[in-house]
């Protein structure tokens, strides 16, 4: 009962001093907070982009920067690496390794958006698929110039059954075609990159670019018999690392395993992370030496208060754990509006993140670090009270108690 | 009644008291060979100031331990005792008023006057029971929730008074307990104490530098015949 007694008087002497222990709180909140984002951006981004990477086990494309490949091809986020041979798309198609090969061409967007020429197989579920593409509204496209866009396209530019709009070249607002798109298909958001772009058939890409000889030049799918990329599974996932090596071995395309690219990503962003890691922790343990500051306050302040608790029956014993409570207290407080905090930082830039890719970001994945941040500053808020609370130990009552 | 028919409470033997890291041959603060208060008994401590009364009180209520000799208060050495005890000790058995307000100013007046059975390790159900009863005493019925800062100077003093009793302690110390009253109020706030002290069958030794308010105590002590 004294341990309890003793938890609601250390929570009085801190509302006593309302000011200063906000203050502390929020300071190691403030560091927390950073931690808590930090690891909840890296975690939740890795997480997010690998679960929404692609149904299909591997991407081909032109030969150059694997992870440029798997950005444009899966997340329709970076420029093409260049186009392959409609050929590549064809063996692809017949071999007998394949379960299904899906061409995708780009190089035009609207409104920022990526305008995909595909076949209506990229609409067709796959096997265990976790988010597969259904449609909304209308059907899928079956003559030029229709298009079928994804969820996040129709909430943000607000196009229905019927809309005609015109793309443009490039992905940067570039000139405009001719041939305005039919809206005849909006799909239901997956979570995913796929709801921020815009489907139309090979065709309809071909056709717009019949005559814009300057835009082969960008990396945009102009001719025919070119395409952006292939999405490829296998019927037996034994036989991709083979099927990968001939793609390879043949020089005309590279072959990537879309988790594999995103992997390496976020490898090379480690090392960053960690540096910003080391930062956040060195924030908070700025923070700590303000509990310290504090409590160490209190106890040259309120000397006489010690004083008094001792003349009234409180052993050296328990004006030290009083003390180390409030270190508790401060810093446990400190952890949890932090993490407060951060998850409330971490659903502003899940919207960000989202508007950017489309990929919703899940935050599940903290739980393990939220308790491991608890016990972390728990046990260095009991160091950094330790000092005032030998302070506290020492102080002499009768010195006080006049 | 005397004291040797009711039994010492207190008892004072061969006691020197020096300043903490003071000369061995230096003068002490306090001697005293022999002083007894008996049980019941209201004693008043009467010297200018600096002659030592919060030094003696202080040792009596084993805040402080004496350089040398023996303290006994109900036969128990507390100046034998380790601090640990002798803080457990003083929670069950002594109540303290001090010269000044010395109330915790995060807690209300309920919560104040709990605070030595809290030390004492009494239950709260109960301890709230036992601070209600003597605040209630005390005309502090309205005040329970107020925190130091909303009370009178004189509803103060009452709320230590609460604090110092509420464990119906068998030793009450008192230092200078109206030193902020006017002579009015300061007359009404003793006659209160000794009256409360009387129905709780506790000791009281009072400290004061007022001759007035000495003559209201039949058994005093001068500060001078302890150098």
């Amino acid at each position: 009962m004294s341990f309890i007694d003793d938890i609601r008087l250390a929570s009085k002497f801190l509302r006593d001093r309302i000011l200063s222990t906000a203050l502390t709180i929020l300071s190691v909140a403030s560091g927390v907070a950073l931690i808590v984002w930090l690891q909840g951006v890296t975690g939740g981004v890795r997480e997010a982009f690998v679960r929404h990477a692609t149904p299909y086990n591997l991407i081909v494309g032109a030969p150059g920067s694997p992870v440029q490949l798997v950005l444009s091809g899966v997340f329709f986020l970076d420029r093409p690496v260049g186009n392959i041979s409609r050929d590549v798309y064809e063996e692809l198609k017949n071999d007998p390794a394949v379960d299904r090969a899906v061409p995708i061409a780009m190089g035009d967007s609207f409104r920022g958006h990526a305008i995909v020429g595909t076949t209506k197989e990229f609409f067709d579920p796959l096997p265990g698929e976790k988010f597969p593409l259904r449609l909304r509204a209308g059907r899928l496209f079956n003559g030029n110039f229709e298009a079928v866009i994804g969820a996040r396209v129709a909430a943000e530019t607000r196009l229905e059954i019927g809309a005609q709009f015109r793309s443009s070249h490039g992905f940067s607002g570039g000139e405009q075609h001719a041939e305005p798109m039919t809206v005849v298909g909006i799909l239901e958001p997956t979570g995913g990159p796929r709801d921020g772009a815009v489907y139309c058939s090979l065709e309809s890409i071909h056709e717009f670019h019949r005559h814009a000889n300057e835009y082969a030049e960008s990396g945009g799918t102009a001719a025919p018999n070119q395409m952006t990329a292939v999405l490829v599974r296998p019927k037996d996932l034994t036989a991709l690392p083979l099927l990968q090596r001939q793609i390879q071995m043949s020089g005309r395309a590279q072959a990537v395993f879309p988790t594999s690219a995103l992997y390496q990503l976020f490898d090379t962003l480690e090392i960053w992370k960690r540096v910003v890691q080391v930062l956040c922790w060195t924030v908070v343990a700025v923070a700590l030496t303000s509990v310290c500051i504090t409590l160490y306050s209190f106890v040259e302040e309120r000397a006489a208060d010690i004083a008094l608790l001792r003349a009234l029956g409180a052993s050296r014993t328990r004006i030290t754990r009083l003390i180390l409570i409030q270190s508790l207290l401060l810093s446990l407080g400190g952890a949890l509006t932090g993490i407060a905090l951060g998850h409330g930082l971490m659903a502003v830039l899940g919207g960000v993140v989202q508007s950017f890719t489309g990929v919703d970001l899940s935050w599940s994945v903290m739980t393990g670090w939220e308790g491991m941040i608890l016990g972390a500053l728990g046990a260095t808020g009991l160091v950094f009270g330790a000092w005032p609370a030998w302070r506290a130990y020492r102080v002499a009552a009768a010195e006080y108690l006049a | 009644m005397n004291a040797v028919e009711r039994g010492s409470l207190v008892r004072v033997e061969n006691l020197t008291m020096r300043y903490t890291g003071a000369p061995k041959d230096s003068a002490p603060i306090l001697r005293i060979n022999q002083w007894e208060v008996g049980r019941g008994e209201q004693v008043v401590l009467l010297g200018p100031s600096g002659s030592g009364k919060t030094t003696l009180l202080h040792l009596l209520s084993g805040i402080r331990a004496p350089t040398a000799g023996r303290i006994a208060v109900d036969d128990e050495d507390i100046s034998a005792l380790p601090e640990s005890r002798r803080d457990l000790w003083r929670s069950r058995t002594v109540g303290y008023v001090f010269q000044n307000y010395y109330l915790f100013s995060a807690l209300t007046t309920l919560e104040n006057t709990e605070m030595p059975l809290m030390f004492a390790g009494v239950a709260a159900a109960e301890r709230r029971a036992m601070a209600l009863q003597i605040l209630e005493r005390l005309d502090l019925s309205g005040k329970i929730s107020s925190h130091p800062r909303q009370l009178s100077a004189g509803e103060k003093q009452r709320a230590v008074i609460a604090r110092a009793l509420v464990n119906r302690p068998r030793l009450v110390l008192a230092d200078e307990p109206s030193a902020h009253l006017d002579a009015q109020r300061r007359r009404m706030l003793f006659e209160l104490l000794r009256d409360l002290v009387d129905q709780n069958g506790s000791t009281l030794i009072v400290a004061t530098h007022d001759p007035e308010l000495a003559n209201l105590f039949s058994k005093r002590a001068a500060m001078g015949q302890f150098r």
